[in-house]
C-alpha cells in the first residue's frame, strides 16, 4: 500500500501553516514578550478594584459567561485578580514558566475587562488579551529568559503555527470590523459615517490634535473617501493572511490608520501595536542583544520562583496604591501619563510602519530593475 | 522484508492546528452573524463597528446632565465624569443603560432579526435606574461630591447639544427626556 501523495494545495497549505514564520527569530519574539510586559507592568497595567466602588445596578453583562453571574463579585476578587495579573507579567517579563504565566495573564485579563465591560460597554481589547498565550507558543520565552537560563527550552527553533493562528484571528477581527461597517451603511454615498462620528466626537469635547483642522475643511468626499478606505483596508485583512509578506503590508498600514484614529477621533487605539512586531523579524542590533544576555545572566537559576513571587508581590503593590508606577511618576511631575504612552507607542507604531513601508517599496523597485 | 517504519510526528507540525483552523472557520462566523442579529458578547473575537453615522448633516450629539437638589432647597450640576469619574469605559454608554435616552435605537431589520431584537431588547437590556440600590449608591456618590449637604433627589436629563464644529460653538440645546431619583434626604 502507497501513502497518497500530498497535492501541491496541501504542501502549500502546510508550509503556510508551519513554516510562514519561518524567518521570525527566538530573539525577535523575546524583545516583543520584555516590550508587552515591561510597557504594562510601567505604564498600562489594566485596573479593576474600581468595579468595587459600585452596586449590582451597573451590572449589565454581554451576552456570554458573564450573564449567569448575579453581581459583581466582592472587592477581595478584584485585588486577587491584580495581584494575579502583576505576578503573571512580572514572570513573562523575566521569562519563569513563559508559557503558563502567558496564560494566567490573558485569562486574568479577560476575566477583569469581562467585568469591566458589564457595565454596558465592550471595548475591543481581545486581541492583545489573547495575544501573550498565543506568543507564548510561538516561543516568546525562549530567549533572555529564566525558562532559558533553566534548560527548559527545548532544542531547535520553536513551532511558529501559533503565529499564523494569531495572524488568522487578527485578519478576522479587521475582517468582522468591515463587514459590520458595510452592514451598518458606511458605503452608503449619501452618508458620510467618518463624518457623523468626527462631529459626534467633537460634540463630546474630544478637539484634540487634527479633530478641528478636519471638521474646518469638512470635505465630503474627503469623509467619503475615509469611509471606503476604513472599509477597504479592514476587510483586507482577510486577504492579507494569505501571505506573510501581505499581512506584514496590512499591520503596516494598519499602524499609520491607528494614528489616523487618534489625530481625528481622539480614539488611541494603542494596545494592539507591541503583539502586532511579533509577526515581523524584529533584528535585535549586537549591542542590545549583549545587554540583554548579561542581564539574563544576572537571574539566578534557581529560586526563580522565589524571584517572581517576590517581584510580582512588589508589583503588585505598588499597582493597588498608585496604578501602573511609570504613569503615576508621569502624573505626578504633571504630565498626563496615560495620554504621553499610548499617544507614544502609536506615533513609534506609525513611524515603523511608514519606514516598513518605504523599506518594502525600495525592495519591489530593486527587484525590479535588478537583471533577472 | 521489513514493515515500513510509522511516520515520525514532527512536534512542530501539530494535525491538531489544522481542525483548530477549522473550528474557527465555523466558529467565528457564526459569532459575528450572532453579533450583528442579535448583540455582542463577550468575549468575541472581532473588533468594533463603530455603528452606522449617529449624525449626519449637523454636528449633534446627546450630553447626559445631572442636577442635584438639596434639603435646603439649594441645587448643584453634577457632570457626568464627575459622577463616574471612576469607571474607565465610555461613561455615556453606561448611562445609557441605566437611564435610557427615549427614542432609542430604532431597531432595523425584518422578520425573525427584527423578533429576535425585540426580544433581546425586552429581556436583556433592562435599565437601573429604579433600582433602590441604585439611588442609594447616587446618594453616597452625591455625597461624597458635596460633603455636608443632605441631597434630597437627583435629576438626569439627556439633552441633545448641536455645534458649530468648525468653531465649537453652540448652536442649540434640546432637552430629551429626563428621569428623577428620590434620594431620601436626612441624612
Amino acid at each position: 500500500m502507497t501513502a497518497t501523495a500530498p497535492t501541491t494545495t496541501g504542501l502549500r497549505f502546510e508550509r503556510w501553516l508551519y513554516d510562514n514564520y519561518d524567518d521570525v527569530t527566538d530573539e525577535s519574539l523575546g524583545v516583543v514578550r520584555i516590550l508587552y510586559a515591561g510597557v504594562f507592568l510601567l505604564f498600562m497595567q489594566p485596573e479593576f478594584t474600581w468595579i468595587d466602588s459600585f452596586t449590582d445596578s451597573f451590572f449589565f453583562p454581554p451576552i456570554g459567561p458573564f450573564l449567569v453571574l448575579p453581581g459583581f463579585p466582592p472587592g477581595t476578587f478584584f485585588v486577587l485578580v491584580e495581584v494575579v495579573l502583576s505576578v503573571s507579567l512580572v514572570a513573562v517579563l523575566v521569562g519563569w514558566r513563559t508559557g503558563w504565566a502567558s496564560l494566567v495573564a490573558t485569562l486574568t485579563m479577560l476575566i477583569g475587562f469581562g467585568f469591566t465591560y458589564s457595565f454596558g460597554k465592550i471595548d475591543h481589547t481581545i486581541f492583545m488579551v489573547l495575544a501573550p498565550t498565543l506568543l507564548a507558543a510561538a516561543g516568546w520565552g525562549r530567549r533572555w529568559s529564566l525558562d532559558e537560563r533553566a534548560g527548559r527550552v527545548g532544542p531547535g527553533p520553536a513551532a511558529r503555527w501559533p503565529l499564523v493562528v494569531l495572524m488568522v484571528l487578527l485578519g478576522w477581527m479587521f475582517f468582522s470590523a468591515g463587514v459590520q461597517k458595510v452592514a451598518e451603511g458606511w458605503l452608503d454615498p449619501t452618508v458620510q459615517s467618518t463624518r457623523g462620528h468626527h462631529f459626534n466626537h467633537l460634540v463630546k469635547g474630544d478637539d484634540a490634535l487634527l479633530a478641528v483642522r478636519m471638521a474646518e475643511l469638512d470635505n465630503r468626499v474627503l469623509y467619503e473617501l475615509m469611509d471606503i478606505g476604513t472599509v477597504v483596508l479592514e476587510c483586507a485583512g482577510l486577504v492579507a493572511i494569505v501571505s506573510r509578506r501581505w499581512f506584514r503590508n496590512f499591520l503596516a498600514v494598519v499602524a499609520i490608520f491607528h494614528l489616523s484614529i487618534l489625530a481625528i477621533l481622539n480614539i488611541p487605539f494603542w494596545g494592539n501595536l507591541i503583539p502586532y512586531l511579533a509577526f515581523f523579524p524584529v533584528s535585535v542590533a549586537p549591542r542590545l542583544s549583549r545587554w540583554l544576555d548579561t542581564a539574563a545572566a544576572r537571574f539566578p537559576v534557581a529560586g526563580g520562583g522565589v524571584l517572581v513571587a517576590v517581584a510580582g508581590t512588589v508589583a503588585a503593590i505598588v499597582m493597588l496604591a498608585v496604578g501602573p508606577p511609570g504613569t503615576a511618576m508621569l502624573d505626578a511631575i504633571g504630565i498626563d501619563g496615560e495620554i504621553l504612552v499610548t499617544r507614544s507607542i502609536l506615533v513609534i507604531g506609525a513611524g515603523l510602519g511608514v519606514w516598513w513601508l518605504v523599506r518594502e517599496l525600495g525592495s519591489s523597485l530593486g527587484r525590479r530593475v535588478s537583471p533577472a | 522484508m521489513a514493515a515500513p517504519a510509522a511516520p515520525t510526528r514532527n512536534p512542530h507540525r501539530p494535525e491538531a492546528v489544522k481542525w483548530l483552523l477549522g473550528g474557527l472557520a465555523v466558529v467565528l462566523p457564526l459569532h459575528l452573524l450572532f453579533a450583528v442579529v442579535v448583540s455582542e458578547p463577550y468575549p468575541a473575537i472581532m473588533f468594533p463597528s463603530f455603528g452606522k453615522s449617529p449624525t449626519t448633516d449637523s454636528a449633534v450629539a446627546p450630553e447626559p446632565r445631572f442636577q442635584v437638589t438639596f434639603a435646603d432647597g439649594t441645587t448643584a450640576d453634577i457632570g457626568a465624569d464627575e459622577l463616574l469619574a471612576d469607571i474607565p469605559i465610555g461613561r455615556q454608554a453606561v448611562l445609557q443603560k441605566l437611564f435610557p435616552r427615549r427614542e432609542p435605537r430604532e431597531l432595523t431589520g425584518g422578520g425573525v432579526v427584527i423578533s429576535i431584537r425585540r426580544w433581546v431588547n425586552r429581556h436583556l437590556t433592562d435599565n437601573g435606574v429604579f433600582d433602590p440600590d441604585f439611588a442609594g449608591w447616587l446618594d453616597d456618590r452625591v455625597t461624597d461630591l458635596h460633603p455636608g449637604r443632605d441631597p434630597v433627589s437627583l435629576t438626569m436629563t439627556w439633552v441633545d447639544v448641536e455645534i458649530e464644529p468648525s468653531t465649537g460653538d453652540l448652536v442649540s440645546e434640546t432637552d430629551r427626556n429626563s428621569y428623577t431619583v428620590d434620594l431620601g434626604g436626612d441624612r
